[in-house]
């Protein structure tokens, strides 16, 4: 190696060690300060909550005009400065009565006796107050252990809490420095709060559009015709969380009232909006007659059955309602004794194969001479068809299962 | 009317009182609302039936429920349906 090689390195190795010890000296300075700066911190502290208790506790005394309880000696005290203060008035009256009298004597005689007698009395009403004085600080020395011992302990509690209050800030400053300092997940939880604000908005509009819906529904004069609906099973935990929603929504909407009147123009932009609906449900229906050629292919006797269905509408529901007739396992119910279905799932699902076939629910063609006794025989027979596919169904899965 | 119920008629103008639990748009089928309603019946303990319908406004003073046939479209349903438990859920945990 070179010889200057060998001196840079020195010279490097010379400067390294200046530095590290520069840096010690300044680290032990630095935590000396700090030590400083912290009971200085903590002594605040402590302060002010001294400070808060005693002016609460003048406040008190002057608010409720409380007073001390005196001992024996300090009571004596008290009764002595009182006589000494009534004293002290007739003096100060005597004083005043003697000045009178001093400016209305003219004569050089009884001038000087008249302020011969007013010195005396000014003198006599100085050593009252001297007395009082002296009296009240008697008492000060006497009430002062009172007063220290209150203090000491004031002292020792606030001294605790200052250093509670202090661990406290520092913790929030940390905290705040480590957010300061986290900028990814700011950005994380900022974006996670819009989406929430965005989510909530658009269940909110929702709810709000299903309540005015319900409430067409529910005016006087509106028909609600019944041509056919589709069944599942749900938990009753499910249908109280929507029943609720749906009720807090109504709340909403009722506080919104007393404001509809001002945002009346605004609903009648909206009115245009929603006549424009059933024109898109005008638009779909072809779409809904495309589909009936696919059930044609699927089954003739659907097609049979769409024309038939409107005129069995009340039969559809009040065919569910029949304690008689059992549910479909081609419809969303569980029939108890099945299978679980699926994690998490909260409708009901049939087998898959229950898919294929339709879901509505749909009756057989009516006859024209329908009775009681008909529909009862009816609903056995389809009893019958139902057990026999629901133990197709479950082989089938138990097969699939093994 | 009170407590979200409504009256349903049938065609051979009988009046059925039902609870309307929801009333619900389903994607790819904007046009048409949804509406889910019970009558509180039990099928064992745990579940009660659930109907489910469409909602088709025919003029400002008739509606009509209509089922859904089409199984494409009802397996959006059951989407909808079951992304409106699951928020309902969300927004009991918070």
């Amino acid at each position: 190696m070179n010889n200057s090689e060998n001196n840079y390195r020195e010279i490097l190795e010379n400067s390294l060690k200046h530095i590290t010890e520069e840096m010690a000296l300044l680290q032990s300075q630095s935590n000396g300060l700090m030590k400083v700066i912290t009971q200085s911190e903590k002594r605040l502290e402590k302060l002010k909550i001294e400070q808060k208790h005693i002016q609460a506790e003048l406040q008190m005394r002057i608010k409720e005009n409380q007073t001390i309880e005196p001992g024996v000696l300090v009571g004596t005290l008290d009764s002595k400065i009182e006589n000494i203060l009534k004293k002290k008035e007739t003096q100060a009256e005597k004083v005043a009565e003697l000045e009178e009298l001093k400016s209305n004597v003219s004569s050089r005689l009884g001038s000087a006796i008249m302020n011969r007698r007013s010195r005396r009395a000014i003198k006599k009403l100085q050593n009252q107050q001297c007395r009082i004085n002296l009296i009240s600080d008697i008492q000060k020395a006497l009430l002062m252990p009172k007063y220290i011992v209150e203090k000491f302990k004031l002292g020792r509690y606030s001294k605790k809490a200052g250093k509670v209050s202090y661990a406290q800030n520092k913790i929030d400053q940390i905290n705040q420095k480590r957010q300061n300092l986290d900028p990814e997940n700011k950005i994380i939880d900022s974006i996670k709060d819009t989406i929430y604000d965005i989510k909530g908005e658009y269940y909110a509009n929702k709810l709000e559009k299903a309540q005015e819906k319900l409430k067409k529904l529910q005016t006087k004069g509106v028909q609600n015709h019944i041509l056919g609906a589709n069944v599942v099973a749900m938990t009753k935990k499910d249908i109280n969380n929507l029943r609720k929603r749906m009720s807090n929504a109504k709340k909403k909407a009722s506080q919104q009232t007393t404001t509809q009147k001002q945002q009346a123009p605004k609903q009648n932009q909206q009115t245009p909006i929603q006549k424009q609906q059933p024109t898109t449900q005008n638009q779909q229906t072809p779409i809904e007659k495309e589909q009936t050629p696919i059930e044609k292919e699927q089954t003739p006797i659907e097609k049979e059955q769409a024309p038939i269905e409107k005129e069995q509408a009340p039969s559809e529901l009040s065919s569910l309602i029949i304690p008689l007739q059992e549910p479909k396992t081609n419809s969303h119910i569980i029939i108890p004794g099945q299978e679980e279905p699926p994690k998490e799932s909260h409708i009901i699902l049939p087998g898959e194969e229950s898919k294929q076939q339709t879901q509505a629910i749909i009756l057989p063609p009516r006859n024209e001479n329908i009775t009681a006794a008909t529909l009862a025989e009816e609903a056995a027979q389809q009893k019958q068809t139902k057990q026999q596919t629901n133990q197709q169904q479950q082989a089938q899965t138990f097969t699939k299962a093994a | 009317m009170e407590d979200n119920k409504i009256t349903l008629t049938t065609s051979d103008n009988k009046q059925i009182e039902v609870e309307v639990l929801d009333i619900f748009n389903v994607v790819g089928y904007e046009g048409k609302d949804y509406i889910m309603y019970t009558l509180g019946e039990k099928v064992d303990e745990d579940n009660e039936k659930v109907y489910i319908s469409i909602l088709n406004e025919k003029d400002d003073n008739t509606f009509e429920l209509l089922s859904i046939t089409d199984e494409k479209e009802w397996d959006m349903v059951e989407k909808a349906i079951e992304e409106e438990i699951t928020y309902g859920d969300e927004m009991k945990d918070e």
